[in-house]
């Protein structure tokens, strides 16, 4: 196997870390804030399990810091060999990037939307409130659901056949 | 002229000079999924690229890559 090719599956799996860890800490923080802090699931059980999801929130936090930290040396690395970076980074990943991060912006539009039809029009066309979302959380939200959508699709458009 | 795609025939001088997706990958300085998704019609390389194939094969642009009909 060559430096290029070990490079690429190097870099496919930091990404598959950062998109597993982004995508365990958007489940968790989701969770957390539908079930735990609007207490839409009251039974014991579930309560005894939901003292433990800020815990495993932050947990999958650091092990996202720790892939993009990865990630980061990664890039460092490559800063030294300009010819391995242009092959790694060829026309057609630069596409499936281009492609991914048009996907991750209208995902980001679609998510707001959400927030907005949460908010002020859910009151309006309802007469009662929608799902109680603390502002600490919309952020983490955002960036969460921005990542998972770019690196979602950037996989997708990367995948062989 | 109706819709048309970019053919190749890069598996036959592949086979030809005996060179596998990987080592090809590595003369033309592009990832090896890059020359699998051009070999199957996935992807259409710029005119550099397309090339610089070619030229790795020892052939004419045109006897590599070619217009078909979609």
């Amino acid at each position: 196997m060559n430096q290029i090719e070990r490079m690429n599956r190097f870099r496919k799996n930091l990404l598959k870390g950062i998109l597993w860890g982004s995508g365990i800490w958007a489940g968790l923080l989701i969770i957390w804030i539908v079930f735990v802090i609007n207490q839409i699931v009251k039974t014991a059980p579930f309560v005894r399990v939901a003292r433990f999801i800020p815990g495993a929130v932050g947990a999958s936090a650091l092990a996202v810091l720790f892939f993009l930290l990865k990630y980061w040396r990664y890039k460092w690395t490559l800063r030294k060999d300009p010819a391995l970076r242009s092959a790694l980074d060829d026309e057609r990943v630069s596409l499936s990037w281009l492609k991914a991060y048009r996907f991750a912006f209208f995902a980001v539009v679609v998510l707001h939307a959400l927030f907005l039809l949460n908010g002020s029009l859910f009151q309006l066309i309802f007469r009662r409130p929608g799902l109680f979302l603390p502002a600490f959380a919309e952020y983490p939200l955002t960036l969460l659901v921005s990542v998972l959508a770019c690196l979602g699709s950037f996989f997708h458009y990367s995948r062989e056949e | 002229m109706g819709k048309a795609a970019l053919g190749n025939h890069l598996k036959v001088h592949r086979a030809r000079k005996d060179i596998t997706q990987e080592a090809l990958a590595e003369l033309v300085e592009v990832t090896r999924p890059t020359i699998n998704f051009i070999e199957n019609g996935r992807f259409v390389p710029s005119a550099l690229l397309a090339l610089k194939i070619a030229q790795v094969f020892g052939v004419p642009f045109e006897e590599v890559f070619f217009l078909e009909d979609k």
